[in-house]
């Protein structure tokens, strides 16, 4: 591994004759102890500077001499502190919130200048902050309903977190919290997301050019990342809603060396089923909960320790006949070590499940099902600041996989159903480099090499083309069956025209090997994951990007337009008929073909000012071909909306009243509707022509929301936020039926429209002290 | 109960969560499918239960609203098994009869000739699964159902021996005097991958009360059939909106809506007293 880092910074390294040394350390927040990412760390009068990484360390390595550093991070007081460099230093800043917000309301976490600066594009940050601002259905701030908002990404449907990034599927998003995969991330069948605002810091969306030290999902990669807790004092935050209340409670366990946070969530949606006069209503259970914890604990300056839990469950009960429940486990445990002041490690074990149990009664028969999945993951993560021009970030992961597609087990004699467990070895290894060539290049090279193992034990099956098993082979043990290997080069470079703007370029690879099998159009805890064997090939896709990145007045507004092209191979979907519930055999049904995904994304931001917000709009195309499908012709895929528009507008009325409003707008969901019908024996049949060849309904609604603080101090603040869904009523429709116009007359259909939410209001209270 | 019916019932109700908030209906006035034009459906079945070859030709109607689905008449309709060959006699305009005592465990061929076209399809007659029992009882959902107070919901319950060391397909139909029951919901398959017995009993989810005389066909089909009511279930009862539906997968070659079917059928009937 050394080695290879020696070769790619060789020529890098000619010009390192002279005295060189090391400043390097954390930015932290000053009032709770929190480190600050991507914080500017500037060098005045030089050119060099560096953003703080995911744990908040810098490093610069400069000549010796005298310096004037500057730390700034947007929302906070810049601070410049002149450094006497003749020895490697480190030096912990910690900066304080500006206390003029009215002035400086800033709504990303970026430092000013790095939308045209850095090699990143595709990304999209978002800060709790901003989230909690937004206005949403049932007043329930949700990461990923605000994620929906950016050009680029779509949303599942009416009120729903699920989301689909440049024509990429819901299982080809990777969602981490804390490092963890969180497989479902949905509750309530996708209208809430398992992220609760009040325990989660930040969030990063990787819609292209995903750096190499993400892997296994083709379209996107949602980092998000818990509060760590106070270092400094207690603190509670919670609030109550319309549907649901909310705590959280942080603080130092150790001042300045320890702290813990614990937020909890839990809906009430079914409470008001209890003044139902159906009695059969008030048994019906309908809610979920969850549960979030951190604690870290800093050893010395080189040394920290983090673990964190997630912790939710779905619960829906209707009377004693039928009952399910469904949710995520996380674990992460981190250890952040300094070998010096260059060379920074992250080591990672983490634990992520998901599980899904139904329960039937029919009165005479239990019926219990269970199914899921489980994964633990090693990760080494190593970042070394080479020089001045070279950062390598070099490591591995290596995640085992228990897959577990279904077991059914029942008092009903004869019947007995259980789908063998599945295991699987994912690895993967990879180093990046991100060069600044000179003031206008800046380059980022990577390479991931995965790898996918299936393991044994488990029987492997050859099947006819009428899904008869013909062969199989049985393995036992921890045994290799099938090994994938597959090459990611990761690319990404930016060519800066002027201080305002840059053009930026970038190509990424990226292989999946877990599969998640939808049983129809929407997310149901029903789904579940299988894993790449041998008759199912892992799922690849490139990504081609190029933007155009430009900063006005002074980084006040931000604007980018990028254009991509995506060629997806190995897309599974299933032939006719497939019943892919409990199904031993679903393989044997699987098919494979070929996507193309392309658009434009254009969107202006405004940072700072008492209006902030942005203004999005997508045009994109997505299709699909498979032989077996639509007569081998290509088809567009259910969430292939050509525009997509969202405005947000956030705006500070004084220092008590903030207001917000959104306004969404996309073409209708490509659909399938039949062209004709026909009689067999007693039944009447659709006869569909077309696949996803109509389209619903256009799209659009407005939101708006007022803050209004009630008492702010140093000690206690209130406020109370009330927020309105669909302002202007209007009918979108959720679903298209077909409906006899006359119950006499049965045959002669018209078209209805079921609409889900009207105008909605929702009222929650917010406290803090 | 077949373990699938789980899976509808869970749809079923995850999918009626949103409705359990708030929704509402509106007819679309300006709603238009696509014109498109009329196609040929076969519907051909051969039983030794019927003992007769029926064969309905029509064609597609419109989907919001089929004035009619025309009869296509002057089709020449031939069917082959064992060494026979037999031609079906045109009775009214698009049926097409044959009488005949047709063997089972035979593989059946139907030819239909129409416009310059050849339509073939083939078929196996598998040999009739006798049904050994029918009863009925009092079921527990009575309490929910009733619409006056001491009002009795009754359940019936068949059994039957699933012959061993081959896989079997069925089609169950209900009667319930008289009437079949035949909305795309009461169309009941199974195969026999999750019997572990072979003595084999089934409750099907259906309500009668008494004095109703209640009537079960157990019918034996092949697996080009099984698959066809398998995929003609999917076409008729989603709703496109959460999935995608697509035409059933017919057995016929040269690109036809429609099937052939070769059936054989037992009977047992019970009145609930």
């Amino acid at each position: 591994m050394k080695k290879i880092l020696i070769i790619l910074l060789i020529f890098n390294s000619l010009h390192t004759y002279s005295q060189k040394f090391t400043i390097s350390g954390y930015v932290k927040d000053a009032s709770t102890g929190e480190v600050l990412i991507g914080a500017s760390v500037y060098v005045l009068g030089t050119t060099t500077g560096a953003f703080t990484n995911y744990y908040g360390f810098y490093s610069i390595t400069l000549e010796k001499g005298n310096y004037n550093i500057e730390y700034s991070y947007l929302g906070y007081n810049t601070k410049t502190i002149l450094i006497q460099l003749s020895a490697n230093k480190t030096h912990n800043v910690e900066l304080s919130a500006s206390v003029e917000k009215l002035e400086t309301v800033v709504v990303s976490a970026e430092a000013r200048d790095k939308n045209v600066t850095s090699v990143e594009m595709g990304t999209q940050s978002l800060q709790m902050a901003e989230i909690k601002n937004i206005p949403v259905l049932f007043g329930e701030n949700d990461i990923l309903k605000t994620i929906q908002l950016m050009p680029g990404v779509k949303g599942a449907g009416e009120g729903n977190s699920g989301f689909f990034v440049r024509g990429g599927g819901a299982d080809q998003n990777l969602v981490l919290l804390d490092e963890a995969p969180v497989y479902n991330a949905s509750h309530m069948l996708g209208f809430f997301s398992v992220f609760n605002g009040d325990a989660i810091r930040d969030v990063k969306l990787y819609k292209g050019a995903m750096p190499a030290e993400y892997g296994g999902r083709l379209s996107s990669v949602l980092d998000i990342k818990m509060k760590e807790g106070n270092l400094k004092s207690y603190h509670a935050t919670g609030g109550v809603g319309t549907i649901s209340s909310r705590l959280a409670v942080e603080g130092p366990i150790k001042k300045d060396t320890s702290s813990f946070i614990i937020a909890a969530r839990r809906t009430y949606a079914d409470m008001f089923l209890l003044f139902a006069k159906d009695t059969n209503l008030r048994k019906t259970k309908l809610y979920f909960y969850d549960l979030n914890l951190k604690t870290n604990y800093t050893i010395n300056e080189n040394n920290r320790v983090f673990l964190s839990g997630y912790f939710g469950r779905d619960v829906f009960k209707f009377q004693d006949m039928f009952g399910t429940d469904w949710g995520n486990a996380t674990g992460t445990l981190r250890w952040v070590h300094l070998f010096n002041p260059k060379l920074f490690l992250n080591s990672t074990i983490v634990y992520s499940s998901f599980d899904n149990v139904i329960t039937v009664n029919n009165g005479m028969y239990d019926i219990d099902l269970k199914m899921g999945i489980n994964d633990v993951n090693l990760k080494e993560d190593f970042q070394w600041y080479a020089n001045t021009k070279n950062t390598v970030k070099f490591g591995f992961e290596s995640i085992y996989h228990t897959f577990n597609p279904g077991e059914l087990t029942t008092d009903m004699e004869g019947v007995n159903i259980s789908i063998d467990n599945k295991y699987a070895l994912e690895t993967g290894l990879y180093i990046s480099n991100e060069q600044t060539i000179n003031d206008y290049i800046k380059i980022k090279y990577g390479l991931r090499f995965s790898t996918f193992n299936v393991m044994g034990p488990g029987t492997t099956y050859t099947y006819n083309d009428n899904h008869e098993i013909t062969d199989s082979s049985i393995y036992s043990g921890k045994t290799i069956i099938k090994s994938y290997p597959g090459l990611e080069p990761r690319f990404a470079g930016t060519f800066r025209i002027n201080a305002e703007s840059s053009i930026k370029a970038s190509y990424t690879r990226n292989n999946q090997y877990v599969h998640l099998i939808q049983s129809s159009t929407v997310s149901l805890p029903l789904d579940y994951w299988i894993p790449s064997t041998e008759l199912t090939p892992p799922q690849v896709c490139s990504q081609y990007s190029l933007g155009y990145f430009r900063n006005f007045r002074e980084n006040m507004y931000e604007s980018s337009f990028e254009v991509y092209y995506k060629n997806l191979q190995s897309q599974i979907d299933y032939e006719n008929g497939t019943n892919v519930f409990l199904n031993p055999n679903v393989e044997s049904y699987l098919i494979f073909g070929n996507g193309r995904s392309y658009g434009a994304e254009f969107l202006v931001k405004k940072n700072s000012g008492t209006l902030t917000g942005w203004i999005g709009y997508t045009i994109s195309k997505t299709e699909k071909k498979f032989n077996e499908l639509n007569k081998g012709k290509w088809f567009p895929t259910r969430y292939d909306r050509t525009h997509d528009i969202s405005i947000v507008a956030m705006y500070d009325f004084n220092k008590r009243l903030q207001a917000s409003a959104t306004w969404v707008f996309s073409t209708g969901d490509a659909i399938t509707f039949p062209s004709g019908k026909y009689k067999i024996e007693e039944f009447t049949v659709n006869h569909y022509t077309e696949r996803n060849g109509y389209r619903m309904p256009n799209y659009h609604r407005a939101d708006i929301g007022i803050t209004y603080t009630v008492k702010k101090n140093e000690r206690y603040n209130s406020n109370i936020n009330f927020s309105v869904y669909n302002v202007y009523n209007r009918k979108n429709a959720y679903m298209i039926l077909f409906e006899p116009k006359d119950e006499k007359k049965p045959e002669e259909l018209q078209a209805v429209k079921v609409t889900l939410f009207p105008i909605l209001p929702s009222i929650t209270w917010n406290f803090t002290f | 109960m077949k373990p699938f019916n789980i899976y509808k019932i869970t749809i079923l109700l995850l999918t009626s969560i949103p409705f359990l908030l708030t929704n509402c209906e509106e007819v679309i006035d300006d709603f238009e499918l696509k014109k498109t034009k009329s196609e040929l459906v076969i519907d051909a079945q051969c039983s030794s239960f019927t003992d007769s070859a029926i064969v309905k030709i029509t064609r597609t109607g419109d989907y919001m609203n089929p004035i009619e689905y025309p009869a296509v008449s002057g089709a020449i309709v031939t069917l082959l098994f064992n060494d026979t060959t037999m031609l079906l006699t045109e009775k009214s305009p698009g049926l097409y009869i044959a009488t005949y005592s047709f063997p089972e465990n035979t593989m059946y061929t139907i030819h239909v000739q129409y416009d310059s076209k050849e339509y073939t399809a083939q078929s196996y007659m598998p040999g009739k699964v006798p049904l050994t029992k029918l009863s009925y009882r009092v079921s527990e959902y009575s309490k929910y159902l009733q619409t006056y107070p001491g009002e009795l919901f009754y359940v019936t319950k068949m059994e039957f021996l699933d012959p061993q060391n081959q896989t079997n397909y069925y089609r169950i139909k209900i009667t319930k005097n008289d009437t079949l029951f035949k909305s795309a919901n009461d169309l009941m398959i199974t195969d026999d991958i999750y019997f572990t017995a072979d003595t084999i009993q089934y409750e099907p989810f259906y309500f009668f009360k008494k004095n109703d005389k209640v009537l079960f066909e157990f019918t034996s089909i092949d697996k080009a059939n099984y698959l066809y009511y398998t995929t003609l279930i999917q076409a008729m009862t989603s709703t496109s909106n959460f999935s995608v539906p697509d035409n059933p997968t017919s057995n016929f070659s040269g690109n036809v809506l429609g099937r052939f079917l070769a059936y054989s059928s037992d009977t047992l009937s019970i009145i609930i007293k």
